[in-house]
């Protein structure tokens, strides 16, 4: 289960472009839809968690799969999977990078990966949206005023909408 | 002596950072070029790097940072810095809070939190998109399709439609 688990971190971190919002759609197709490592329950709970504590999403997510399929050793072997393929390319890069950019324009290239990473940005924007945003009347009075804030005040750290659509969904959910 | 430091200063931005890579990147910025540790011109060139290759971006940044002040070494070793402070707090929500995930209130935070999150990507999606022309939109739209609809595998949706994009500006200047 621990290699398996690396396996699948260490492919997903083939792909793991531009960010986390985008893997996650990734994750959430190799151990939600194919291998049935995670609920989309504990999915979805483990966004939020991820969101709420340090460090990148893809990071957060592969160390909670990994210690909730085979503890401490399972968590290990996910993040050194997701990570390992990003720190083994940057060292190609490194040593390469400017002999290859010399030869062949990049840019191109990149252009279409962000195209790429888009797709996965909007397919995880639509997941989190139709599981959490449109779920009764409450979610989607929460949603509208938050929408209607964070375009107002664009300079508002993203942990405050954060933190405030959870208190206020929580308010209207008990109230 | 200089390597701790560097080691704590980046343990000390990703333990502290909350909502993901991306956040830390300024901060980085501030210690590393604020203290006149590097220069600001290598250290975007570091952050371009970083980008080039797939893998969260403040683990990246930390690998380029460290390879250009002190070799592969030292930007393995900082990857390390950038790597504990997360696993270690997962680690510990994941043993000691997760039981409590069921309590209705903790649930609906949690729901909540989500909900903040879906507006903080159509804005980030906003951002990126203002300025596209509608080919891009298409394009994208047809991958969601593939991807809802015909239930096609997130990464080979995302091979096949950064190569179709590929190939239509290919032949452009």
């Amino acid at each position: 289960m621990i290699i398996k688990l690396f396996l699948i971190f260490l492919k997903i971190g083939f792909f793991a472009y531009g960010g986390g919002w985008g893997v996650l759609s990734i994750i959430r197709d190799e151990i939600v839809r194919v291998h049935y490592i995670l609920s989309m329950d504990d999915f979805l709970n483990m966004i939020s968690i991820a969101q709420l504590t340090p460090g990148p999403i893809a990071v957060n997510v592969a160390t909670y799969t990994g210690f909730k399929v085979a503890g401490f050793f399972g968590a290990l072997s996910s993040t050194i999977g997701v990570i390992l393929p990003g720190v083994l390319l940057s060292m190609i890069v490194y040593a390469f990078l400017l002999f290859i950019e010399k030869k062949y324009s990049l840019d191109k290239l990149y252009r279409s990966l962000r195209v790429g990473v888009i797709v996965l940005v909007a397919y995880t924007t639509y997941l989190i949206f139709t599981s959490s945003a449109i779920v009764d009347y409450s979610s989607i009075v929460v949603f509208v005023f938050l929408l209607i804030i964070y375009f107002r005040y664009r300079k508002l750290n993203p942990l405050y909408i954060v933190l405030f659509g959870g208190i206020f969904y929580l308010i209207l959910k008990v109230i | 002596m200089k390597y701790i430091s560097l080691f704590f200063t980046f343990f000390k931005i990703s333990g502290l950072t909350i909502g993901g890579g991306y956040a830390m990147i300024p901060l980085i910025e501030r210690e590393i070029v604020g203290k006149n540790i590097m220069d600001k011109k290598t250290f975007l060139k570091c952050l371009v790097k970083a980008q080039s290759v797939p893998g969260p971006i403040a683990i990246n940044t930390a690998f380029f940072v460290g390879s250009e002040l002190g070799g592969i070494p030292l930007g393995v070793f900082l990857v390390f810095s950038v790597f504990l402070p997360p696993f270690i707090t997962i680690l510990i929500v994941a043993k000691f809070l997760w039981r409590y995930i069921d309590v209705p209130y903790v649930k609906y935070f949690l729901v909540g939190v989500r909900i903040g999150i879906s507006v903080i990507l159509i804005d980030f999606i906003y951002r990126v998109t203002k300025k596209w022309r509608l080919r891009n939109f298409i394009l994208v739209l047809f991958g969601m399709l593939l991807i809802i609809f015909l239930k096609l595998h997130t990464i080979y949706t995302f091979i096949l439609i950064s190569l179709i994009y590929f190939l239509i500006i290919r032949g452009e200047k």
